[in-house]
């Protein structure tokens, strides 16, 4: 009997059947609200999947995830080379570790929405705002994990450097980077969904491209049909990265475990 | 296994010289070597010294006894040197040890739970500086941290391996500072794996392989280094007892064949008399070298190592007591 029971789970675990069945479920009651309250309110299920064929036929779909996608390239990027450097000066001097761990803290209980007003002052309508408010807000996820991940150093394997004579850069690229490199991974994952978001919002204000920019437009010109559209696009985006960087990343430095 | 071990073994040139010279030692009667006098052995008692009043000497007279017997006075020199080494923390661990040990002896450390044993391992092998006293390696004083000219191979209780290497670049990173080639490093890192039993194993990163395996790639890493001195910190704590009497049994024969003078911590006073050529008993602490003896054979070659454990047994519960009492009186 558990064999009989254990493969049928196993099979419906494969294709996610219950999330499936939710997913059905959802359409119907989507659907019905559509066709209650209309189009304006909550264009159909059908509407939206012909709107994003349109889309990814008319190429749109590329102009703006690329233009989103470009921006947070450069904003988060830069908030990972940046982060990757606080981890390691909190590794090689004590003072660093303290001053980091605040600066840390700080920046992590500040609003997205007071770098969006802060970088629309300093930087105009320009490229610049998205790019500055994904910087300072995945910044401080990712720092945190990287921080955390060199002083979870196993201190006993430093000491075995030591032992046999390693110099210090060899004790860095041996013992200190392998160690840290699964909470940067985890720390990258999280601010790479984390600055989709945050530029997105961004793109609201100032600029002329991207999907935050057509999602707020589509709403002004009232075709709501559209501002769903692309929050599916936004989704796909997600995922798509998540499983071919993220899941392929994670299966290649964890080949030891 | 065994087979190629042995080949592993003979591929090294100063262990194959070794045997020549230990059948020699073995061919000579048993009196001829033991009137040769100890150098250094005379300024601090050892080892004769300390034979008298307080610990007990088991001759042996065994066929086997010879050749170990042979060890320490074939060369004659001191290798490790402990004098008046004194360790305090919060509380006074280490109180005054000093001993030495010979060449190609096998010594093992034991004392009561928390009485300082790896403390002072780690002192030996200048991971800790000594509070007071010295430590000398062939004469030259160990520097806490400072790069010493003398390698210490170091096994821990934990493997300490680097679980994203394979055993093979585990033992080759060791070898980087001595500024081989990476060829030259994966070779050597394979004969060594080979050597404690790991052949076919080489690529195998540690969290695939069992933690006796893990142990004797801690072992092949530190023996590659090609050390002076062996330290091993109750290095079979963490094994199942099967796995345990098969790695004293290897420690025994990489001991037998490369000739290291090899100290070794651990708690288990039968593990000591079946492996140790001298078994030193610290004191409650803080510790002082209670007892100091001097097995002629490793294991089978002592007449009575019954005697000499339930011995130790007798001592080193005196020795708890004595630490409960004091600990109990201290506020």
């Amino acid at each position: 009997m558990p064999g009989a029971l254990g493969g049928g789970r196993g099979w419906a675990d494969r294709v996610r059947l219950p999330s499936l069945v939710l997913l059905a479920f959802l359409l119907v009651v989507w659907e019905a609200a559509a066709r209650r309250y209309g189009a304006y309110v909550m264009p159909s299920p059908g509407a939206v999947v012909a709107g994003l064929v349109g889309v990814v036929r008319s190429g749109e779909v590329w102009t703006h995830a690329g233009a989103s996608l470009s921006r947070i390239a450069v904003g988060f990027g830069s908030a990972v080379v940046v982060a990757v450097l606080m981890g390691l000066a909190s590794f090689l001097w004590r003072p660093a570790r303290i001053a980091v761990a605040d600066t840390v803290t700080v920046l992590n209980s500040t609003s997205v929405f007071v770098w969006i007003v802060v970088s629309l002052i300093w930087f105009g309508l320009t490229n610049m705002a998205p790019i500055f408010t994904t910087f300072m807000i995945t910044l401080p996820v990712v720092a945190a994990n990287v921080v955390e991940g060199v002083g979870s150093v196993d201190r006993r394997l430093l000491e075995m450097g030591q032992v046999y004579r390693l110099s210090g850069w060899e004790k860095f690229r041996s013992i200190v980077i392998p160690s840290t490199i699964p909470h940067l991974v985890a720390g990258t994952k999280v601010g790479f969904g984390l600055a989709l978001k945050v530029s997105v919002v961004a793109e609201i204000f100032g600029v002329t491209s991207g999907i935050g920019y057509v999602m707020n437009y589509s709403r002004e010109i009232l075709a709501t049909r559209m501002v769903f559209v692309w929050a599916l696009v936004m989704i796909a985006v997600m995922l798509v990265t998540d499983k071919l960087v993220f899941e392929s990343l994670t299966r290649r430095l964890g080949r030891w475990r | 296994m065994t087979a190629s071990v042995r080949r592993g073994g003979d591929l090294r040139p100063e262990a194959a010289g070794r045997d020549r010279d230990r059948r020699a030692s073995r061919r000579l009667p048993q009196g001829a070597a033991a009137p040769r006098p100890l150098a250094g052995g005379g300024r601090h008692g050892l080892p004769d010294g300390t034979r008298a009043p307080t610990s007990r000497a088991v001759a042996s007279g065994r066929r086997r006894a010879s050749r170990v017997a042979g060890g320490p006075e074939r060369t004659g020199a001191v290798k490790l040197e402990v004098e008046g080494v004194a360790k305090a923390y919060a509380l006074p661990i280490l109180a005054d040890v000093s001993f030495q040990a010979a060449q190609g002896e096998f010594v093992c450390l034991l004392g009561p739970n928390g009485c300082g044993k790896t403390t002072l391992l780690r002192i030996i092998g200048g991971l800790e500086a000594p509070t007071a006293g010295e430590v000398r390696i062939d004469g030259r004083p160990v520097a806490c941290g400072g790069t010493r000219d003398l390698p210490v191979g170091v096994v821990f209780q934990e493997d300490r391996l680097l679980p994203w290497m394979t055993l093979a670049d585990n033992v080759g990173l060791v070898l980087k500072p001595q500024g081989l080639d990476a060829p030259a490093r994966r070779t050597t890192a394979t004969r060594y794996l080979r050597f404690v039993g790991l052949q076919g194993f080489e690529h195998y990163y540690p969290g695939r392989v069992s933690g006796g395996m893990r142990q004797r790639a801690a072992i092949a890493r530190a023996l590659a280094i090609g050390p002076d001195l062996l330290l091993m910190d109750e290095p079979f704590g963490a094994l199942d007892a099967q796995n345990r009497r098969i790695m004293q049994a290897e420690v025994k024969r990489i001991w037998a064949e490369t000739g290291k003078t090899i100290v070794f911590v651990t708690h288990s006073i039968e593990e000591a008399v079946s492996i140790g050529t001298t078994l030193i008993m610290l004191s409650a602490r803080p510790a002082r070298v209670r007892e100091l003896i001097r097995l002629d054979g490793p294991g089978g070659g002592s007449p009575d190592p019954r005697g000499v454990v339930d011995h130790l047994n007798q001592v080193i519960m005196e020795e708890v007591v004595r630490q409960q009492g004091e600990d109990a009186e201290r506020p």
